[in-house]
This record gives C-alpha cells, sequence and structure tokens, in this order.
C-alpha cells in the first residue's frame, strides 16, 4: 500500500462527519454535565450553611468533634456510603471535600459511562445502518475511519471533562462564600429543655470540648480547583470509550454489545465498590477501571499517584491517570487492529 | 481539486503502484470466500470465480438469492478477505490496497445506506471530496434528469427518491466501475428507462458497469454479457448475442407433423394438443425450412431470452420476466 499518499483531507472529512453527527448530542451532554454540578453545589450550600451547624451544635453537645460524628455515619454498613464518596480521604468537615463528591456521584460516573458506550459503539452503530459500507466504498482506509474516531473521541473527553469540573466551579462560585447559619431558636430550646434538670447546671454539664478548624477555614472555596480533575474525568471517560471501542469492533450487533458494556461497566463499579468493603476482594479493584479514578485527589492537590497495594506492590507508584489513558489507548488499538483485518458484516 | 473527468480517472494514479493487469477493471481468479464456524463445517459462499471486467463492458450478474453475488461484489470492493484465489480491482487488491482500488470504483448496494441527515448536495459532495473531487456541476445535471431536490433531507423523501438520490451520489464522480446491486429498486419506468440510458452512455465512453439485477428484462437489454452464479458457482456465462440466440416457437397444427425437426428442440409437438410450443437452442435456417414443410397457421417466433434460459438451468418456474 502506498503510505506516502495524503490521507489529512479523507480524515480532517470524516473528523467533519462527526462533528456535524454528534453535535446535539454532545451540545447534550455538556449541558446535562454542566447543570450537575450547578445544581450539586446549589444543593449542598443549604447542607454547608444549615445542616453541618446543626450536626456541629449536636456534637459539642455531646462533646464530640464532626470527626467523631463522621465515625459513627460511616462506621459498619455506613462504609459503603464513605467509598461511594470517594473514601477516607474526603471529610465532611471541609467544603471542597463536599463539594468534589460531585466528581465521584453515580449519576455523573453514570453519564459518563453512558456517553462512552454510545461513542465507543458508533461504528459498530454505522455498521448496523450500513452508512460505514457507503463510507468504506470510497477511497477511504479503514485505518482513516478508525482513527478518525479515536480523534474526535480524544477532542470530547476533554471537553466533557471540563463541562463537569467547570459546572462544578461555576456553582462552587455561585455559593461563595459559605456562612454559617445560626441553629433555629425552637430547635436549641428543644435540646435545652431535653436535658436532665442537672444538666441545666453549667458546671455540672463542663465536658472537655475537641479542638475544632475555624468555621471560615472550612467552608473556604475555591472553584477553579475543581478545573484541576477535568483530566481526571476525561481520561476516565477515554478509557472507558476505548474498552467500548475494542468490544465493539468484535460484536456484530449494537444492540447485544451495547448490554455487554453497560452490564461490565456496571460490574467493575459494583466490584470496585464492594472490594473496599471486604477486605479479601480488594485485588480486584486494580482490574476494574475506576480504581484509577481519583478525580478528588487532583482537585484538591493530594496527587494523582496510586501504589498498587491490593496487589501487594507498594512501589513504585503509578500515575492513575496515565493508566486510564494507557487503558484507552490500548482498547482503541486492539479495536482498530481487528476492524481492520475483520470481515465486514452485512448490515442489518 | 480536479473535476471529474469520465474514465480518464484510471489514467491518473501517477505515483501509486503500478497497478497488475491493467486494462482490466476486475480480475477475479479462482476466487473463493468460505465462514468458519466453530460447530459446524465452513460455508462456501463462493467457489473459485474467474471473472474480468473490460473498460466499456456491461456485466450481469445474476443468480437466486444465495448464490453468492453479493459475496462477490464484497470481495470485489475489499468488504471480505478472499479465502482462495484472488481479486483484484483496476489492477490493486481491494483487500490490501484499498484505496488505491476503490477510486476506480462506485457501489450502489441492493439496501439503500445513506446520511439521511444529509441533503444530496451534502452527500454527494461528501462522498466526491472524499475522492478528491469536486462534482457540483455534475450533481445539479444528474439532479435534474432524476428530477430531484438538491436541498431536501433525504430522510424526508421516498424510499424512490432516496434510491435516486444515491444513483446520483454514485454516478457523479464518474469513475470507471460502477457496481450496482439492483439499481432499479423502487424506480419508476421513466427513471428506470433514464438509469439504463445512463449505464448505456457510459458503456459508450468507456465506463465499466457490473449489473445485479432480479429484472432480467434490464440486464437483458443493457449487458454486454451475463453471469449466472448458482450455489456460490459460476453456473453459466453467456456473451449478448448468445444469450439471443434461442427462439421460442408457437404455432396451431393443421394437422399431424410429417417429420422431425433437425435441430434438438424442447416443449410440445403438439401430438395431442394441435399446439406446436418448442424452444430452440440452435435457431437457423434448417428450423426454418422445417417450419415451412410443417401444416403449420398463427406461427409465432420470439427470442427466449435470458429469463428462459435462466430458468431452464435452474429448473425453476419464472412469473414472466421478473424472477
Amino acid at each position: 500500500m502506498n503510505r506516502s499518499r495524503p490521507e489529512t483531507k479523507p480524515l480532517a472529512l470524516l473528523l467533519g462527519r462527526l462533528g456535524c453527527d454528534w453535535q446535539f448530542w454532545l451540545t447534550g451532554f455538556c449541558v446535562i454535565l454542566v447543570t450537575f454540578g450547578v445544581v450539586w453545589a446549589l444543593v449542598l450550600r443549604r447542607t454547608l450553611e444549615d445542616i453541618s451547624p446543626f450536626f456541629r451544635l449536636l456534637a459539642s453537645q455531646s462533646g464530640l468533634s464532626s470527626k467523631d460524628l463522621e465515625g459513627v455515619v460511616f462506621g459498619g454498613p455506613g462504609k459503603m456510603l464513605r467509598t461511594l464518596i470517594g473514601g477516607d480521604r474526603i471529610s465532611l468537615e471541609n467544603a471542597m471535600d463536599v463539594l468534589s463528591i460531585a466528581l465521584v456521584h453515580p449519576l455523573a460516573v453514570g453519564l459518563l459511562g453512558l456517553w462512552a458506550i454510545g461513542r465507543g459503539t458508533s461504528l459498530l452503530g454505522e455498521l448496523d445502518r450500513g452508512t460505514l459500507e457507503l463510507l468504506l466504498s470510497q477511497p477511504v482506509t479503514r485505518r482513516i475511519v478508525n482513527l478518525s474516531q479515536v480523534i474526535f473521541d480524544f477532542i470530547c473527553w476533554p471537553v466533557l471533562g471540563l463541562c463537569l469540573c467547570g459546572g462544578l466551579a461555576i456553582g462552587t462560585w455561585w455559593i461563595s462564600p459559605i456562612r454559617e447559619k445560626p441553629v433555629n431558636g425552637d430547635i436549641l430550646e428543644k435540646i435545652e429543655a431535653s436535658k436532665p434538670w442537672w444538666m441545666r447546671f453549667e458546671f455540672l454539664n463542663q465536658k472537655p470540648q475537641k479542638t475544632e478548624r475555624p468555621f471560615s477555614d472550612r467552608m473556604q472555596l475555591s472553584p477553579p480547583v475543581f478545573l484541576k480533575a477535568a483530566p481526571a474525568v476525561a481520561a476516565l471517560g477515554f478509557a472507558m470509550s476505548g474498552i467500548s471501542f475494542a468490544i465493539a469492533s468484535f460484536g456484530r450487533s449494537r444492540i447485544k454489545v451495547l448490554g455487554i458494556l453497560a452490564t461490565l461497566f456496571f460490574l467493575m463499579y459494583l466490584a470496585n465498590l464492594l472490594a473496599q468493603l471486604f477486605e479479601p476482594m480488594e485485588w480486584v479493584r486494580p482490574l476494574t477501571v475506576f480504581y484509577y479514578y481519583h478525580p478528588q485527589e487532583l482537585a484538591l492537590g493530594q496527587g494523582d499517584f496510586i501504589r498498587l497495594r491490593e496487589w501487594g506492590l507498594d512501589q513504585p507508584r503509578v500515575s492513575a491517570l496515565g493508566v486510564l489513558l494507557l487503558i484507552g489507548f490500548f482498547g482503541y488499538g486492539l479495536g482498530s487492529w481487528y476492524m481492520a483485518k475483520r470481515d465486514l458484516p452485512v448490515p442489518i | 481539486m480536479p473535476a471529474a473527468t469520465g474514465t480518464a480517472n484510471i489514467l491518473t494514479l501517477g505515483k501509486d503502484p503500478v497497478p497488475e493487469s491493467p486494462h482490466l477493471l476486475v480480475e477475479m481468479k479462482g476466487l473463493g470466500k468460505s465462514y468458519n464456524s466453530l460447530f459446524s463445517p465452513p460455508f462456501w459462499a463462493l467457489h473459485s470465480l474467474n471473472l474480468t471486467v473490460r473498460p466499456g463492458e456491461v456485466v450481469g450478474l445474476l443468480g437466486p438469492n444465495g448464490s453468492g453475488k453479493s459475496t462477490a461484489l464484497r470481495l470485489l470492493l475489499g468488504f471480505l478477505r478472499p479465502s482462495t484465489g484472488s481479486v483484484r480491482l483496476a489492477g490493486y487488491d481491494p483487500w490490501t490496497q484499498g484505496y488505491l482500488a476503490r477510486r476506480a470504483v462506485a457501489y450502489l448496494p441492493g439496501e439503500l445506506r445513506l446520511y439521511e441527515n444529509l441533503t444530496l448536495r451534502q452527500m454527494a459532495g461528501f462522498l466526491a471530496n472524499l475522492r478528491g473531487m469536486e462534482v457540483d456541476s455534475e450533481i445539479r445535471h444528474l439532479a435534474d434528469i432524476f428530477r430531484l431536490p438538491l436541498d431536501t433531507v433525504l430522510r424526508n423523501g421516498s424510499s424512490g427518491m432516496r434510491r435516486k438520490a444515491a444513483l446520483v451520489a454514485l454516478l457523479a464522480p464518474r469513475p470507471p466501475l460502477l457496481v450496482l446491486d439492483e439499481p432499479t429498486n423502487t424506480l419508476d419506468p421513466a427513471m428506470r428507462a433514464a438509469l439504463l440510458e445512463i449505464i448505456a452512455e457510459g458503456a459508450k465512453q468507456g465506463q465499466a458497469i457490473l449489473f445485479s439485477s432480479h429484472v432480467l428484462e434490464e440486464v437483458e437489454a443493457v449487458c454486454h454479457r451475463v453471469i449466472i452464479l448458482r450455489h456460490g458457482k459460476l453456473e453459466a456465462e453467456w456473451e449478448r448475442s448468445e444469450m439471443r440466440r434461442g427462439r421460442r416457437i408457437q404455432a396451431k397444427l393443421a394437422g399431424p407433423i410429417t417429420s422431425g425437426p433437425p435441430v434438438r428442440v424442447e416443449g410440445d409437438m403438439g401430438t395431442l394438443s394441435q399446439k406446436l410450443d418448442l424452444e430452440v437452442e440452435n435457431f437457423g435456417p434448417a428450423i426454418l425450412n422445417w417450419l415451412a414443410s410443417q401444416p403449420v397457421t398463427d406461427l409465432r417466433i420470439e427470442p427466449m431470452g435470458i429469463g428462459r434460459l435462466y430458468q431452464a438451468i435452474h429448473g425453476e418456474r419464472a412469473l414472466g420476466v421478473e424472477l
């Protein structure tokens, strides 16, 4: 095959075609992700301004710190909730930590998965519809068609990552600054009334108060910080669409492959979640893409490295972002290789 | 960007590898395709097909469903990898040199697949641009012939309109070879005639056409050569003159036949029915002289056509000329 011929023109045309075909869906997804980020911040404003002081009051009344209360809430079966919101590294005392939960929220991950599966199987969809046959009856190589898909995804994912993180940043900017609201007077009266009579004497009610960071410190917001998580969001999406592309390239019917992929990603998500609760299962986690997804750490400046302790490897440290990109490229590579050598089935 | 230049396209392969046998647009040698399965023996969709198509030739590909027509066309376009033999399109291997090979061909599939969210102008322009061509004037010209709106989104058109749009997109770049799979499906008679005229005109200008159809009248009208496939094997290959050689003879008999025909015939000699209904392959003066010596009235002689030959080969009853 002549390798010297210019292939940039068909590639540009195919990218333009993909852009036209997907512009509606891409715009829709961007709007949904931005809205999710903004709404998440708005919803949490109430939690941070009203509910948080209330829990602190309860804690102080019983001589506990907020950390102790977290321990009660997230102990036992509550550990699953902690796992869902990002693990031990997230403290409910800090507004930024709480806001960053949006990045690992099952709804956000589900939306990213939806786009990944849709895009990863788009070539199979074209095969089903027969437009791939129409395209490949033109002087275009399969290599270029595959490459156009990879490049298009490589462009889309940063946009989607920025939308989710940008939405969260906009929402955070919107609710800034967080001001502590005094606990409702009625509730204070009820708390007082519920105390035994001897506890109403201040000198009998002295308990060792735990030192806590001042409210203003914990509620400090820095909206642009969330944009740092965009690469992690994009990398997770790229990895998922790479896996989808690889599996789709072996498939025949898009509907079947969609079902397989939805099940696969759901099982991965579940495995990553449950393996954190049951230690004997921990080795499963590095086999799932979600294990390498650490947007909160990136946003909150806690680093992007993982140590693979689950496999008994404390060293060397591995870049989670790098692993996700590697998975994505491997998926696309495998899919492209197989798509280029397989017989093109008759459209359904 | 070069404009469409008809058959000259095949000559503009300039810096690309030199094609093998460039005088042949299609060359299949012992071409076969089998599908392997874990749980059953391999299924051979096509066996050792030999076929050539030269510039200016219109070749008809006939056969019942499952005879291997589509497999042959898909191998030609590089959609499938041959299991045996080889195929060359404009001298290039369509599997390994698909880009070069497919510059010489435009393909109309039997089941229409289009970018239905585009208008005719956009789709034809996009496909031509992939060939590195600007074909605006050709598109307008062909849209006039087929009476098609250029700026209507294809999904809003009728099935006939979509087929015409596909034909316009296919014909506009004027590649050296057209591969048409049942091109006249859903076309009205006027458009059908227009298309056949375009095909005949293209052939006169050196364009080759590989034509698959179930409408034998059309095949007979435009094809220089007909290939019949059955169970994935080449069953017969006729030149146009051969197709028209056979005749069907029908007549009423005023009395009994006095002597046997001088050549081999098949059919009813009218012993009981008093009606002669014969098919004769080698029609000529001998059979005419024989007829003149028999007590026949209301004599009718017509070309057998490929419909009857097709029926004869497959032993299936054809309904009129449609199979």
